[in-house]
């Protein structure tokens, strides 16, 4: 029963064994994704490319489908995962910091890494500024160390939140999911000819 | 015509994740544990790192290691008599008193996101119910004083010089360690750091600022 | 070589699904990439000036007083395997090439300094988000964790709005 490291299944030596190919392998597929160019990573925004949310919707209902058969069937043991606490208002303020560096700098911190990987300079230029962030962060921590812990609901599910099963919020988002698809396909078509040629 | 393919294979996909939702949407739920299986806990137990030793908490006190949150589950009264330096109390018999939310009260005295909690008794027994009770809870960083206050007097309080014909290095450094610890803390129990130690424990006994427990992010 | 086209995305997303059902499976972990740059900037902090670190709570948080390494973590380790994933896909698709790549309406170096400005806050954000895109809003979805959907939303949300405003860097 999985997870196999923490459930003591395989030895706990493994376990960067397995990041390191797990790491691999997400690598292969967002730079296969077309990740590694800022230029697609945006096209959501503007309506001329919807590789990001294509990618990022058909990820989350295949990992949550996966997860609930998994449950059900008893292969992994769903208590053992870590879910992210809910601090609400640290959320809120790191999500929209991160919005605007999505927009401006047009990676996020994963696919800045794979971008570098293949030589993009400013996707190397981005990662520089996420640790310049993440060193303001640290150096300013004791001023918004209040906020940062404020409002914490915990490991909060939106199942529990809702008090739906996981079944019904997957099948609810499968809906929300391909809506999203065949819209954008449809706006997509409205759009296309917005597309600039990029210099690479 | 590869147009119309594509569009072919969509629908084709659209359908089968439709199949999915509605199978999807009839899957019984199952409860999710929130508390820690009894298998992961043996594990952890198993795996030797449950206890700080008695040398180890000296040197952390002594170096005023900011990270180090011992906290006492003995009496209130035994802890008036004797504590260590920066404890505070949290009486075993209160560990299961829950706040209106039905959280654990004692929980939010302890920052585990930010601090190594380490729990002591006079044995083992009372701190090894704490930890175990906090480790179910999916608190990160706890740790058990080994061997306790009883420990802490044997080994701190009166240091045992090795003998000298089967003593290895390592032991004489030991032993070096604790002489001094023992200068260290019999010099705050008596002299003019009792104050400090004893104001110390006064604040932090539960009036600590209220903030909820969380472990430390994993994922990103 | 001839540079080839990208995976069609919902088959990617797939793959990209599979990966992260993997990562549960295995280790419990989600998949990440802003923990990587923290413990990188944790440890050099740590490696020139240890005191000061163990004195900052953040820092501390991860050294422990030096006793941890920040850098010996799953999403280290998983991140050193993303740049080698991402070097082996460029170099099989041909994509390996060193390059600033910008819009026409703007100069390399503008992009540049934007790259920074978009990490410097993706770095901050990344922090009081306790995790990124991948991490936080990805993962956390997957996991049904109401921060995950909350993050997504705060993250898609913003980036909708503000890039409105910074359109010229990109059409």
């Amino acid at each position: 029963m999985g997870p196999l490291v923490k459930m003591g299944e395989i030895a706990a030596g493994w376990d960067f064994v397995i990041a390191f190919i797990i790491g691999i392998f997400f690598g292969i597929v967002m730079e296969q994704a077309g990740f590694s160019s800022s230029k697609k990573i945006t096209g959501w925004i503007y309506g001329y490319d919807f590789t990001v949310i294509r990618v990022f919707f058909t990820a989350a209902i295949v990992a949550m489908i996966g997860l609930v058969f998994m449950q059900y069937l008893g292969w992994i043991n769903f208590g053992e995962l870590f879910i992210n606490p809910s601090y609400i208002w640290s959320i809120l303020l790191g999500g929209a910091l991160m919005g605007a560096g999505f927009a401006i700098g047009g990676f996020c911190p994963g696919t800045s890494i794979a971008a570098a990987a293949i030589g993009k300079i400013d996707a190397m230029v981005f990662v520089l500024g996420i640790m310049i962030g993440v060193f303001i962060f640290a150096e300013g921590f004791p001023i918004w160390d209040d906020l940062y812990t404020a409002a914490n609901h915990g490991p909060l599910l939106i199942t529990d939140l809702l008090g739906i099963s996981k079944g019904v919020w997957t099948f609810i988002f499968i809906l929300i999911a391909f809506a999203t698809f065949w819209g954008t396909a449809a706006l997509r078509k409205k759009y296309a000819h917005k597309e600039l040629d990029y210099n690479n | 015509m590869e147009h119309k393919k594509q569009l072919r294979i969509y629908l084709l996909l659209t359908a089968v994740f439709m199949v999915l939702a509605i199978i999807m949407f009839f899957l019984p739920d199952k409860r999710v544990d929130k508390e820690l299986s009894p298998r992961t806990l043996i594990k952890l137990y198993n795996h030797g790192n449950a206890y700080y030793s008695v040398d180890k908490v000296a040197k952390m006190i002594i170096d005023e290691n900011p990270a180090l949150q011992l906290v006492d589950v003995r009496s209130e009264a035994e802890f008036a008599e004797f504590s260590l330096p920066g404890a505070i109390n949290i009486p075993l018999e209160k560990i299961l008193e829950k706040d209106e939310h039905n959280n654990y009260v004692w929980k939010e005295y302890l920052r585990p996101e930010k601090k190594i909690t380490v729990f002591y008794s006079n044995g083992d027994l009372k701190a090894a119910q704490a930890w175990t009770l906090a480790t179910r809870l999916r608190m990160d960083k706890v740790f058990m004083l080994e061997g306790g206050l009883n420990n802490w007097f044997d080994k701190i309080m009166t240091p045992e010089a090795p003998k000298a014909t089967t003593a290895t290095p390592e032991e004489y450094a030991a032993y070096e360690f604790r002489k001094m610890a023992k200068t260290f803390f019999g010099r705050a129990n008596a002299g003019q750091a009792a104050s400090i130690t004893a104001e110390e424990n006064a604040n932090s006994a539960p009036v600590v600022k209220k903030k909820k427990v969380v472990s430390e992010g994993g994922g990103c | 070589m001839e540079k080839m086209k990208y995976m069609n995305p919902y088959l990617a997303g797939f793959f990209l699904g599979l990966v992260l059902l993997a990562a549960f499976y295995f280790s419990a972990e989600g998949l990440g990439g802003s923990g990587a740059p923290k413990r990188l900037v944790v440890g050099a902090v740590e490696a020139v000036a240890p005191n000061h670190a163990y004195n900052n709570e953040f820092y501390n948080s991860y050294t422990q007083n030096g006793e941890r390494n920040p850098l010996s973590n799953w999403v280290v380790v998983q991140v050193v395997g993303l740049l080698a994933g991402g070097f082996l896909s460029g170099t099989f698709s041909g994509r390996l090439k060193l390059v600033t790549e910008h819009s026409p309406k703007i100069t390399a170096k503008r992009r540049l300094y934007m790259a920074l400005i978009g990490g410097i806050l993706f770095g901050i954000g990344s922090q009081f988000g306790r995790g990124c895109t991948s991490g936080a809003a990805l993962s956390g979805m997957a996991v049904f964790s109401a921060a995950g959907y909350l993050t997504l939303i705060a993250i898609f949300g913003t980036a909708f709005i503000v890039g409105k405003f910074v359109k010229k860097l990109w059409i």
